[in-house]
């Protein structure tokens, strides 16, 4: 009987190890190596580069997350949506977006009064993705098709003549 | 005079579950002439509790109970469990292999479309493994048959037969038990399992299995079910099982395989179920040959007499790697240069 | 499997085009094409006259709308502008501006001879054609597509798109030579190298007629390369996918046909281009079956922005139907306060009927033996209901016509066509998006490149002063430097060695 039960406990351990070893193996080499997780995280944020996140942009805050620095539920623009695809991605539960990193709003776009800018190029400087043309003392213009509707350049004008319209849907019928 | 590409008239998923119990009635006829009231009082069984349940589970999830019973898939699952179960089973049995079919198998999946494995199946199996000597069964002498509905109905109601009682005389081994008992020389009958029709089975199963032959292809004459399924089922077996009887004549033959147990069931009634079945033609040609394949092996070689449960079930679990390998291709060949 | 859709009567009673009178009032969307709408250019309380553009742009897809009848604007909105009629103004209201006069007399070659693509493209936009099939694809940005080379095929659809439908062929009967100009017209806009007529099998003697009368009107450049192409009377076969693949023998999806030289015109877009082109008479009507509760059907000449109320006051009793406008099998419920837009080639009025209950995909899939472009319904509907937009562009979702047989074939009644277009609008959006986001990405990953960059030049900047002040001095400076430092140690050494006296003696020297 003793002989028995030292035989099973030590069968089940080995194909334990066994299969661990597999396992192991079949993580790493099944991984898709050619991109690195941050960067595949990085393909699943909006891109809006607003820093609600708290990290000065999306690349960033994909890197945070990956390094484990950062929850996956503090980007606003992308939307539960994309708090499900970064967690279908990492394997983690769907959460909550966190409240505290803003909320989620319809997609939007600055757009410049024009006849009361000054020309002072601060928002020239904050437009993460150099959404906004001008020059000193003359006047500026957002770029509609570019700008992600990130809000970084409303702090920056000291006169505030930027505007945030919701932008609306597209009249095209399918 | 512009005509649809398809068919105008409208059935409903009720009306091919209509079908599918018109298709049964030959094989159930048979059923019943050779199980006698046992048989009958199995299908009413299985079937109300089926309906019951369904009723049950649906209110608990606060859906309509009068359009999911409208749709018969109840009573189909009903009726497919009884037509495995042998006859003067205790009552508590056809009920409980209901309940776990309507209740575990199908709405803790979601209900109607969503249920990976056929509820009937996995209804009649969780019997199979947790009862096996109650379902192995089956009255093999015509006497048997001849029990009035008041003796049958005591037997039921007082705990079905048991191979203990004094009905040790009537009762025995399937014949795949049989087959398979012989092939591990555990039995000392020693002539082969028949192979030539009217000699199959104790049970003289290749009458039910034609008949269900009839109603399968009455079937797919009506267009409710595919030619794909049973085919590929039939077609591997049959391969299987020559190539087996060549190698070691102690195997069992086709004609043994085909109309014995539950084949013919199996390949058109059972395994052509569309929820848990592979949803292209391609996909399904897979699944159903190997269903086929696994009905060989574990009625040759396994531990158990019924095969076309388990090999369903478990090619079941593949559907859904089948589906995605069916996507898998179809983006292949979309990247593939068009001419 | 080929049951006949009892709604479609024999040709022979196919009932006449019949011209339905002006309204008193006429509400003219102006979005009646896939497009934004183009500018406003009259204004309320303005007469205006049958065939007067009230909108204007230069933008192909933003396509002009005319009055379809004489009155005044009475209200100017963002979707419309109403029109009415003048009380006892007949005299007034009576003309009926033509775009272009033409003199008497031009026959239609010394007409299509005279004309560029440009200019075909300037008439085709200022008369507000569209495709009149359905689509309501803008048809002058639909030739510019081509660009400068001409059409391989040009498709001539005269195959009715639903079985319901019976507009096509009445206008055959009606008026085949206008469709026979326009047709010329169109090999001419688009230098086809190629026409092909493609009708069903009921109606191929219709079809003969037609290609009778365009070879006898057409240059004859283009009459050797016109043909006739029968195909099988069964729906969808006037879905525009299906019938080029079928005239030019090889299977095309919609994008196939959008990316080639292939270009197809409806006849009723034909017969408009010819009201257009050669009479000037700009798209202020459009024929239409109405087909009343009691399945009889009437083919009406409408003046666009008609109020449909109008319609079910002329043939219905009570006035709770519902309006179903397009066919038995692609129609779409549509308000009581809809009217006649470019896009209503079919008017349905019905009592509602109830629906049958929708229940869980069984995946039976009949709906793949129903569908005529070989998609797999039942796999496109878990993608579409997961969103999975990859597996979505796997199965092709992209190629659905949106024909609904699969609806018809659906046991549980699912309204897959409804699912699958909304699905294919949200893999537009989200494919949108995602290039939106990759531009972004990209245009920021630049600007940190910028001032990464700038950064550095400016941290080199620093450090090339740092390093001009630790540099060793040169042989030339040094020896200056030490000039100077040994004419100030003699100049101390002096200060040291005199008297302090004489130390004095410079401010007294001042003072003196």
């Amino acid at each position: 009987m003793a002989h028995n039960f030292v035989t099973g406990i030590f069968v089940v351990t080995a194909i334990a190890l066994l299969i661990g070893v597999v396992l192991g193996y079949a993580a790493s080499w099944f991984t898709s190596d050619n991109e690195s997780l941050s960067a595949q995280i990085d393909r699943l944020l909006p891109q809006t580069q607003c820093a609600q996140c708290g990290y000065p942009g999306c690349r960033p805050y994909a890197d945070a997350i990956a390094n484990n620095e950062a929850d996956i539920n503090q980007c606003p623009p992308g939307g539960e949506a994309g708090v499900a695809a970064l967690a279908d991605l990492l394997g983690r539960p769907v959460i909550a977006l966190d409240p505290d990193y803003g909320e989620v709003k319809p997609p939007l776009l600055a757009l410049i009064r024009e006849d009361e800018c000054i020309g002072c190029t601060l928002c020239i400087k904050a437009c993460p993705v150099d959404a906004i043309v001008g020059a000193a003392k003359l006047m500026h213009t957002v770029i509609a098709d570019q700008c992600t509707g990130c809000e970084l350049c409303l702090p920056p004008c000291p006169v505030d003549c930027i505007d945030l319209i919701v932008i609306a849907d597209t009249d095209q019928p399918a | 005079m512009t005509t649809l590409h398809t068919n105008t008239a409208l059935p409903g998923v009720s009306h091919l579950m209509r079908l599918v119990l018109a298709a049964l009635i030959p094989g159930t006829a048979v059923f019943i002439y050779q199980t006698g009231w046992g048989g009958v009082i199995n299908l009413l069984l299985a079937i109300i509790a089926a309906v019951v349940f369904e009723a049950i589970a649906v209110k608990l999830r606060r859906r309509s109970v009068r359009t999911s019973l409208e749709d018969y898939s109840a009573v189909v699952t009903g009726w497919l469990i009884a037509l495995c179960l042998p006859p003067l089973l205790a009552w508590w049995l056809p009920v409980l292999a209901a309940a776990f079919a309507i209740l575990l198998a199908k709405h803790l999946f979601g209900g109607l479309g969503q249920n990976i494995f056929n509820p009937a199946m996995a209804g009649y199996a969780l019997l199979l493994i947790s009862y096996p000597l109650d379902l192995g069964l089956w009255l093999n002498t015509p006497e048997a048959f001849n029990l009035s509905l008041h003796d049958s109905i005591a037997i039921v109601m007082n705990g079905g037969v048991k191979l203990q009682a004094n009905w040790d005389a009537l009762t025995g081994a399937t014949a795949l038990d049989q087959h398979r008992g012989w092939l591990l020389k555990t039995l000392d009958n020693p002539t082969p399992p028949g192979n030539t029709f009217g000699t199959i089975g104790a049970a003289h199963s290749e009458w039910a299995n034609m008949a269900f032959l009839v109603g399968g292809i009455w079937l797919w004459h009506k267009r409710i079910i595919q030619w794909q399924i049973p085919l590929a089922f039939i077609v591997t077996l049959l391969l299987c099982t020559t190539i087996g009887n060549l190698i070691n004549p102690l195997q069992a033959g086709p004609g043994f395989h085909l109309f014995g147990g539950a084949t013919m069931l199996g390949a058109f009634f059972i395994a052509t179920d569309p929820v848990s079945a592979a949803a292209s033609n391609r996909a399904r040609l897979i699944y159903a040959a190997g269903a086929g394949g696994l009905v060989y092996l574990i009625r040759t070689f396994g531990a158990f007499p019924d095969a076309v449960a388990f090999a369903i079930l478990l090619m079941n679990c593949v559907v859904p790697a089948l589906d995605r390998m069916d996507i898998w291709l179809l983006g292949r060949n979309n990247e593939a240069p068009k001419q | 499997m080929d049951t006949t859709a009892h709604v479609h009567d024999s040709p022979s009673r196919t009932p006449p085009v019949i011209d339905w009178p002006a309204p008193e009032r006429v509400c003219i969307p102006l979005r009646q094409h896939q497009g934004k709408a183009a500018a406003v250019i009259v204004t309320i309380g303005q007469a205006v006259n049958q065939g007067q553009l009230l909108t204007h742009s230069d933008n192909l897809f933003e396509v002009p709308v005319h009055a379809s009848i004489s009155g005044i604007v009475d209200t100017i909105t963002a979707q419309q502008i109403t029109l009415r009629q003048t009380p006892n103004g007949d005299a007034q209201t009576g003309s009926i501006t033509r775009q272009s006069q033409q003199p008497q007399g031009t026959t239609i070659t010394t007409l299509y001879n005279g004309w560029s693509r440009s200019e075909y493209l300037q008439r085709i936009h200022n008369a507000g054609l569209v495709g009149l099939g359905g689509s309501c694809y803008p048809v002058a940005a639909k030739i510019n597509k081509l660009g400068d080379k001409p059409a391989d095929t040009l498709l001539i659809n005269a195959a009715e798109c639903d079985p319901s439908i019976c507009c096509d062929e009445a206008l055959l009967n009606h008026s085949i030579d206008e469709i026979a100009m326009g047709i010329c017209l169109a090999q001419h806009a688009t230098q086809a190298k190629k026409t092909i007529i493609g009708i069903e099998s009921d109606k191929s003697a219709l079809g003969q007629l037609l290609l009778t009368s365009v070879l006898n009107c057409c240059a004859q450049q283009f009459a050797a390369h016109t043909e006739l192409q029968v195909v099988p009377a069964s729906y969808p076969n006037g879905a525009e996918s299906l019938l080029m693949s079928h005239c030019v023998g090889r299977t095309l999806t919609p994008t196939d046909i959008h990316e080639s030289q292939l270009i197809t015109f409806n006849i009723n877009t034909c017969y408009s281009l010819s009201q257009a082109l050669i009479l000037g008479n700009p798209c202020t009507h459009r024929i239409a079956t109405i087909i009343d509760s009691q399945h009889n059907r009437f083919n009406l000449r409408l003046p666009l922005g008609t109020p449909i109320s109008d319609l079910i006051a002329y043939y219905e009793q009570r006035r709770d139907c519902t309006i179903v406008v397009g066919g038995e099998m692609m129609g779409t419920e549509v308000g009581l306060d809809a009217v006649v837009t470019k896009a209503s080639n079919c008017i349905q009025l019905k009592y509602v009927k109830t629906q049958p209950t929708v229940r869980p995909c069984v995946r039976c899939s009949l709906c793949v033996d129903a569908c005529p472009v070989s998609l797999k319904p039942q796999l496109l509907l878990s993608a579409a209901s997961t969103a999975n937009y990859t597996n979505l562009q796997t199965l092709n979702l992209q190629n659905c016509i949106e024909c609904t047989c699969c609806d018809r074939a659906c046991p549980s009644h699912i309204p897959l066509a409804g699912i699958f277009a909304k699905s294919k609008e949200q893999m537009r959006q989200d494919t949108h998006a995602r290039q939106m986001a990759n531009l972004a990405k990209a245009r920021y990953e630049k600007r940190q490149a910028r001032l990464e960059n700038s950064k550095q030049r400016e941290f080199k900047k620093l450090d090339k002063k740092q390093s001009n002040l630790n540099q060793p001095e040169k042989a030339g400076q040094q020896a200056k430097r030490k000039l100077v430092e040994e004419a100030l140690q003699r100049a101390r050494d002096k200060k040291k060695n005199q008297p302090p006296a004489n130390n004095n003696t410079s401010p007294a020297d001042g003072q003196s």
